[in-house]
This record gives structure tokens, C-alpha cells and sequence, in this order.
């Protein structure tokens, strides 16, 4: 029914399309999330991920076309919908002369939280993401995975709905990357749906529900892992996601 | 709900060591120097008693020749009586000249001239924000670009406002610097030192870069210090009295000279109206440039 599908879908693009000097770097892209999944956009260096990932967070105007959230035309609800949504970007959004939890305390109240609730989500959120004993540390004498783990706790202390993680596991060793992973799987399965962009195939295919495949602004491929091999080979077993990324997307070097 | 905002932009605008050397060092030293650079020239404007005695019966005669400008920057006291400390009238230069000595006059003026130099107290917090794009997460929460301003001018003018007192007591006690009405001093200097930094962050804002706005601050900071007295006393300064009137520089030294050697002065006001003008206009600007940004961007 109607009514079903508009409860089921979280997030929707219609139409997005966004031009930086005149070259179109997100192309009336049209992608659908389901409440509850974790939604994967693969695509190589310049696809437009991050870009898109910023229209639907409000932070870059798009050109042409509007994004839906729970339902309604995000741009006009602002108020109310902010807060449902958590956001980490590409780049380290920390300061590094704050101590660890006054990161988290900074970020988490802009949702209006405060008081003695604002520490539980602190101590809450630091302990997510394993930095609780570090917590009086500033945050630039943190290591590479340190820091995108605090990146993380910087976005959840408000319970959202909807977090969307944009290359959490760029330059961190195998720990912090398992770590990161699991904690993406764990809020999921508290009922947190997620959107997760990276170029790393075997993380998309490892947590990811549904796989968008996104290069030169637009989505090329999407579906399950198994229905994108089936997009190349029959027997899915003779070959990984990697491979299918290359033969969808080419093996041409992105340079611009 | 911009509280912890400020809070924390606060704390790293206090972790930066910066502060202490734009409150602390700088105005120490360059007192220092003008002070003793000063001194002997200052010394020569000490009242002379024998002619104080006869202020009374050659007032009228020096009067006349009384330059326009000269007389302006003597407004004030035209027409007074002697009723507070007219000391250091000198027949070479028959207009009033406060009495105040070189270590009051660099002691005041070089700790508020350093003050004007607010911008620098926020540098790193700027350039921090750019670097890691905070911004970005601000609008993510859906803070408006005015929240934003605010979270940043209210810390920056605080530390400033404690800077600047910490460097003035420091004068007090080590130096002997007198500030005369204290009240009415540190209304002007608190006021002054929000201004500034309205006002620097209005050039931040609109030119979105570091470097240019510290450098045009600097620039225009140090045209008004020059016309407004901050290296050359105003009242012995040729400068013409139209360009120290449009200098709020000025207004806030005169104010705050005759706050020491006289207790009051008519500049008080024009002081706190100028300031108080500069903080809202430029505060409007600031947030229009930045409106302007983001809808450009978002
Ligand atoms: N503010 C901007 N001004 C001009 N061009 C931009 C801007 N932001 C992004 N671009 C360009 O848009 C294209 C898409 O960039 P985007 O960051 O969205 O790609 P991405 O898929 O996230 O890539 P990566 O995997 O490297 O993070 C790139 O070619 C980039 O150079
Ligand atoms: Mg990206």
C-alpha cells in the first residue's frame, strides 16, 4: 500500500542534481532507503558521494531535485527533522584543543540536550565507541583510529533515526576498522538504519543490506551483493564485489 | 541552545597561548618603550607653578590664539574653572593638555590598543572550524548562521574583556598605571573591546580568509591607533581633529586619559555610543555576509 511505502522509506531522493562549475557532479540521482537497512553507496574517487550525502544533510543546496526524511521534504522541516538525523562526515569533525568528551558534549548539545542527560549521552556515547578511559584526553593527541572513532561519538548522543557514515574507516588499522563495523551492525540492529558510503568492497559487502553503485554522479547498479554479481556472472560464487565495481564502473583512473 | 557552544569555543580560545602574549607581553613591552621614549617629552607639560597662579589672568589672553583644531581638542575645558587638575598648560602650547604622565598615558592606552587586536584571540578557533569543517555539522543541527556568529563573538569578547583586565591590573600593580574612575573605565574598555571584535568578525566574515582579515585588522586597527594617539599622544598629535573625531580609537582614549588624570570626561559617551553603534552595525553585517555564504554553499 501507499501508506505502507511511505512508513517503510526513511530517505528519498527525487531528482538530486548538483553542478560545481558547470560540470555535473550529481546527475538526477533517485535512491530509496528502507527503515532499518543498511544502505551502501560504492563508487570510486569524485562519484558524488560526499557531495550527495551533503545535499541530503543540508549542508550543500542541491541544484535541481529535493530529499524526502520521514516522509517529508527535508529543506521545509528542518526544525523538526535535524534531529533525527546523525551525521559523520569524510573529514574529522573535531576540534583537537577540546578534550574528548568536551567534542562530544559540543556536538551533542546542539540537539538541545543538556544538563545531567547531556553527561549520561556523553559517558554513553564515549563508551560506544571505546574511548571512555581517554575521554579527558585532547583530541589531537588521539590516533588516526581514535579519532574517527570519536568523529562517531560526536553524532549519536542525540538517538538518531537515520546515521549516515561517510568513509568512517578511511586510514585506521584492522582493529578500529572491525570495531567500527560492528558498532554500524550493533546500532542497527537497536534500530538505527544506516547509509554507508566507502570504496572498501569487502566492508559494504560484510554489513550492508542493499548496495548502491554510484560513479560520475549517478547510480549504475544497485541491489543486494548477490544481485549486483548476477548484473555480471551467473555463478556468484566465481567472483567478488571488487571485481564487479570494476567491470561496472571501468578501470579508468578518476582524476578530476 | 548555543550555551555549550559557547562554552567550549570559549575553552579553546583560553587554551591558546596567544592571549598571553597579546595581553601580557606585547602591552608590557611596547609601554615600556613609549614610556621611556615619552617621558622626557611629557615631563615638559608638568604644570608650572608660578604660572598656575596667573592661569586665571591670562587665560583670556592666550584664548585667541587658539587654533581651530586645538580648540576642539579643548572643548571641554574652555570655560572651566579650575575646578579639577589643569596642569599642564604651557604658554608654547596655550590649550589644555591633560595631566598625565607618560607611565598613565602608554599604560592605559597600550593595554586598550592591544585589545583592538581582539581577532587574534580567535584565530585558532577559526582556523580550526575551517580545517576540520565544524560548520558543516553546525548546519547539520540546523544552527542558523546567526547562532553561529553569536557563539563565537560572546566567547571572543569575553576573553578579550579578561585579557585586557588582566594585562591592566598587571599595570596597576607593576607599573603604578592609575585609571582614575574605574566604573566608567571599564565600561569603555569592555564596550571598546566588544566592538572590536564585532568588528573583526565582520571582516572575517566577509572575507572568509585568516590571513586577510588579521591583516586588514591590523591595518586599520593601527590607522586608528596612529590618529587616535596610541603611539603619539592625541593632544600633542597635528592630525586634524575631523579624522580623530570619526576614530573610535580615539574617542576611547580621550575618554579613558581624562578618566585618570581628571576622574571624568565628556568622551565617556561618545565612546560607549560608538561602540555600542559598531558592535550592532557590524553585528548585522557579519550575519548577512555569512547568510550570504551559506546560501550560496546550502
Ligand atoms: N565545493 C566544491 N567545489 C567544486 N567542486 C567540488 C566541490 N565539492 C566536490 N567537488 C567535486 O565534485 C566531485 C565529487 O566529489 P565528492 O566529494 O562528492 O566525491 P566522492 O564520491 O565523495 O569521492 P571520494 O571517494 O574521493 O570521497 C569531485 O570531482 C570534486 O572535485
Ligand atoms: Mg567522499
Amino acid at each position: 500500500m501507499n501508506g505502507e511505502d511511505v512508513m517503510d522509506t526513511i530517505l528519498k531522493t527525487i531528482d538530486l542534481t548538483k553542478k560545481y562549475d558547470g560540470r555535473t557532479v550529481v546527475d538526477n540521482l533517485n535512491i530509496e532507503i528502507k527503515k532499518g537497512e543498511i544502505f551502501g553507496l560504492l563508487g570510486p574517487n569524485g562519484a558524488g558521494k560526499s557531495t550527495t550525502m551533503n545535499m541530503i544533510c543540508n549542508i550543500v543546496k542541491p541544484d535541481y531535485g529535493t530529499v524526502e526524511f520521514m516522509g517529508k521534504d527535508f529543506r521545509k522541516n528542518k526544525k523538526e527533522l535535524s534531529k533525527r538525523l546523525g551525521y559523520i562526515p569524510q573529514n574529522l569533525a573535531i576540534h583537537g584543543s577540546l578534550k574528548a568528551w568536551e567534542n562530544v558534549e559540543l556536538f551533542t548539545s546542539l540537539y538541545g540536550i543538556k544538563g545531567e542527560e547531556l553527561k549520561d549521552r556523553i559517558d554513553e556515547s564515549l563508551e560506544y565507541v571505546g574511548l571512555s578511559e581517554r575521554r579527558n584526553d585532547y583530541a589531537k593527541n588521539f590516533s588516526g583510529g581514535m579519532k574517527r572513532r570519536l568523529n562517531i561519538a560526536c553524532a549519536i548522543g542525540h538517538h538518531p533515526d537515520l546515521l549516515i557514515f561517510d568513509e568512517p574507516t578511511v586510514g585506521i588499522d584492522p582493529q578500529s576498522r572491525n570495531f567500527i563495523l560492528d558498532k554500524i551492525k550493533e546500532s542497527n540492529k537497536n534500530g538505527t538504519t544506516v547509509i554507508y558510503t566507502s570504496h572498501y568492497m569487502e566492508e559494504v559487502e560484510a554489513i550492508c543490506s542493499r548496495i548502491a553503485i554510484m560513479d560520475n554522479g549517478r547510480v549504475i547498479a544497485s541491489g543486494t551483493s548477490e544481485e549486483l554479481k548476477k548484473l555480471v556472472v551467473d555463478d556468484v560464487e566465481s567472483i567478488t564485489l571488487e571485481e564487479v565495481f570494476l567491470t561496472i564502473t571501468g578501470k579508468k583512473l578518476r582524476d578530476y | 541552545m548555543i550555551r555549550y557552544l559557547i562554552k567550549n569555543n570559549f575553552k579553546i580560545m583560553m587554551r591558546s597561548g596567544v592571549n598571553i602574549l597579546l595581553y601580557i607581553v606585547c602591552p608590557v613591552l611596547v609601554s615600556a618603550v613609549l614610556i621611556s621614549a615619552f617621558s622626557s617629552l611629557m615631563e615638559n607639560y608638568k604644570p608650572d607653578e608660578d604660572f598656575m597662579a596667573e592661569f586665571g589672568a591670562i587665560e583670556t589672553n592666550f584664548a585667541d590664539s587658539i587654533n581651530e583644531d586645538q580648540a576642539k581638542d579643548n572643548d571641554q575645558t574652555n570655560g572651566m574653572t579650575n575646578s579639577f587638575n589643569i596642569a599642564a598648560i604651557n604658554i608654547e602650547h596655550p590649550y589644555f593638555v591633560p595631566a598625565i604622565d607618560s607611565t598613565d598615558y602608554y599604560g592605559i592606552i597600550e593595554v586598550v590598543y592591544f585589545g583592538w587586536c581582539a581577532i587574534v584571540c580567535i584565530s585558532g578557533l577559526l582556523s580550526s572550524e575551517k580545517k576540520n569543517r565544524i560548520n558543516d555539522k553546525l548546519y547539520v543541527s540546523n544552527l542558523s548562521v546567526t547562532q553561529i556568529y553569536l557563539a563565537r563573538l560572546i566567547p571572543l569578547s569575553i576573553t578579550c574583556a579578561l585579557g585586557v583586565s588582566i594585562a591592566a591590573v598587571i599595570g596597576m600593580v607593576f607599573m603604578g598605571v592609575h585609571w582614575g574612575n574605574l566604573l566608567l573605565s571599564a565600561i569603555v574598555v569592555i564596550l571598546m573591546i566588544f566592538a572590536a571584535s564585532a568588528f573583526e568578525m565582520m571582516l572575517y566574515e566577509i572575507t572568509n580568509s585568516m590571513l586577510v582579515t588579521i591583516i586588514v585588522s591590523f591595518a586599520i586597527v593601527w590607522i586608528w591607533g596612529f590618529f587616535g594617539g596610541s603611539f603619539e599622544t592625541y593632544m600633542f598629535s597635528p592630525h586634524s581633529m575631523t579624522l580623530k573625531n570619526i576614530d573610535p580609537v580615539y574617542h576611547g582614549n580621550r575618554a579613558l586619559v581624562e578618566l585618570s588624570c581628571m576622574g571624568h570626561s565628556d568622551y565617556v559617551l561618545s565612546s560607549v555610543i560608538y561602540s555600542v553603534i559598531m558592535i550592532v552595525v557590524c553585528s548585522l553585517i557579519a550575519i548577512f555576509a555569512g547568510n550570504v555564504r551559506r546560501r550560496k554553499g546550502a
